[in-house]
């Protein structure tokens, strides 16, 4: 029995030692932060809490046509009406970025400054990404409609338009994020008073608030299902947003494409002047971003 | 008691057998992976690349932290990490096998040797051969080899579009300074 004994014990040491030991894995860079909540710096219309690197430069033009139930006739809205957008940003660092950008819609020029608050951590000590962003923008379009009594053309100032928001922002899984964005815009004369945009009924409010949400689930390493809902409320009438695509990354460029209920691209409209309705028409949209860096790496 | 004293002596070899055992690791390992295509070459580098050698056991066992990896561009380093490695899912790029070709022991020179085992990286496994060079020195073991690894077969697909950026093979290359753990 003794001897059943040492032999078990002899064999079990061999064992032990002969193990096949590999190296446990163990992370060796710790603590990073979330990246890439979202693809790019714009998720359809609405800024996102994704930075810009240093020196990182962000080119995008964006684009909305007519209504798709034409059909074929005049292929799905894209003879007619496209709103065009470019834009330029920079980031001076990973937290402070400035964006310039100009609509066809209104001829509509916008100076926009971004701000990364808070960068959500792998380790969840800083469980959601917070930005913020503020922007001021002016309507350079030079037909224009006179309502409501006014004699004179529009001054600088009632041409002008501010605008602010907040960007919350998690990236709950490798595959999907959310944010809900609370913005405001503020135009300086009501939008009633000059028919800046022909054939389109602005509200009287010069007042505009939104809680927008975002989200965008990835159906692989560069593709993912985008969405948002931008619900607004201009006096009696209330207005949604609703916009659904696909997003691919291509290596310095991401292609946005969707469906939208509303057809302006710039904050300060989409808040206000011609945001969509639910279930109303939809229109196709294409955004395309390039990003890069300004300096070469050493 | 026979049998105890003869089990007992094997037990006692064994054990002193494996005090000679010839065991290396690093913790500071480098690799490099370059990406010549025709539009761009570029190279991505880390050097906390970790690694056993054990002769005794046979064993190479190697991985690294996909998230040290880096090109020189913190865009396309965010790009490489998110959308393409997605190392948040797949962490680590890991080799396990065995020598293959003979190696002596005794021998300071440089010997040829051949390593055959398990890669993964994205979550895909492959049986590969690697060729390169062990060398003893003082109570260290360098370490020279360099083999191609095909994007495809790892799941990492390449977008038509940006074909002239990125290769589908990369030139992976290592080199180590391991040192003895007797």
């Amino acid at each position: 029995m003794s001897r059943l004994i040492c032999l078990i014990t002899v064999f079990s040491f061999l064992l032990i030692d002969s193990g096949f030991s590999q190296l446990e894995r163990k992370r060796t860079v710790q603590n990073d932060l979330i990246e890439l909540t979202f693809m790019a710096p714009r998720h359809i219309n609405v800024f996102t809490v994704t930075p810009l690197s240093k020196h990182e430069f962000h080119y995008s033009i964006m684009h909305t046509f007519g209504t798709i139930d034409g059909g074929v006739e005049d292929l799905w809205g894209i003879d007619n009406g496209a709103n065009i957008r470019f834009s330029f940003e920079y980031g001076f660092n990973s937290t402070f970025s400035l964006a310039l950008g100009r609509s066809s819609q209104e001829n509509n020029y916008d100076l926009s400054a971004r701000f990364h608050l808070l960068k959500q951590r792998i380790d969840n000590t800083i469980p959601i990404s917070l930005s913020a962003y503020t922007g001021y923008g002016i309507s350079t379009e030079s037909n224009y409609v006179l309502n409501n009594g006014r004699t004179k053309a529009p001054s600088f100032n009632e041409r002008s338009n501010i605008t602010a928001g907040l960007m919350i922002a998690r990236k709950f899984s490798p595959d999907f994020s959310a944010q809900i964005s609370p913005a405001i815009a503020y135009f300086f004369a009501p939008r009633t008073d000059f028919n800046f945009f022909p054939n389109f009924r602005y509200p009287e409010e010069q007042f505009y608030t939104t809680t927008a949400l975002s989200a965008r689930y990835k159906l692989n390493g560069r593709t993912a299902l985008t969405a948002q809902y931008i619900p607004t409320i201009a006096g009696s009438e209330f207005h949604q947003n609703v916009a659904f695509g696909v997003d691919i990354e291509t290596g310095g460029h991401v292609f946005q494409m969707y469906l939208s209920t509303s057809q302006a691209l710039n904050d300060a409209l989409v808040l206000s002047s011609s945001n969509g309705s639910s279930f109303q028409q939809l229109r196709f949209g294409f955004n395309i971003n390039r990003l890069f860096l300004l300096k070469k790496p050493s | 008691m026979k049998t105890l004293a003869i089990l007992l002596a094997f037990f006692f070899i064994l054990k002193v057998n494996s005090a000679d055992a010839q065991s290396f690791t690093t913790s500071t390992g480098e690799i490099i992976f370059t990406s010549k295509a025709s539009k761009l070459t570029f190279n991505g580098s880390s050097k906390q690349l970790q690694g056993l050698i054990d002769f005794d056991k046979s064993l190479v066992d190697f991985y690294l932290d996909l998230a040290s990896l880096k090109t020189g561009n913190r865009l396309r380093d965010k790009h490489m990490r998110d959308n393409y490695l997605e190392v948040s899912k797949y962490p680590f790029a890991e080799f396990t096998g065995s020598i293959t070709s003979p190696f002596d022991l005794q021998s300071k020179a440089s010997q040829e040797v051949i390593v055959e085992g398990e890669f993964t990286i994205h979550g895909v496994t492959k049986s590969i051969s690697v060729s390169g060079t062990l060398q003893q020195e003082g109570t260290n073991l360098l370490l020279n080899a360099s083999w191609k690894v095909k994007l495809g077969d790892y799941n990492i697909g390449i977008p038509k579009l940006m074909f002239l950026e990125l290769s589908e093979t990369q030139d992976v290359s290592i080199s180590a300074t391991l040192s003895s753990q007797n």
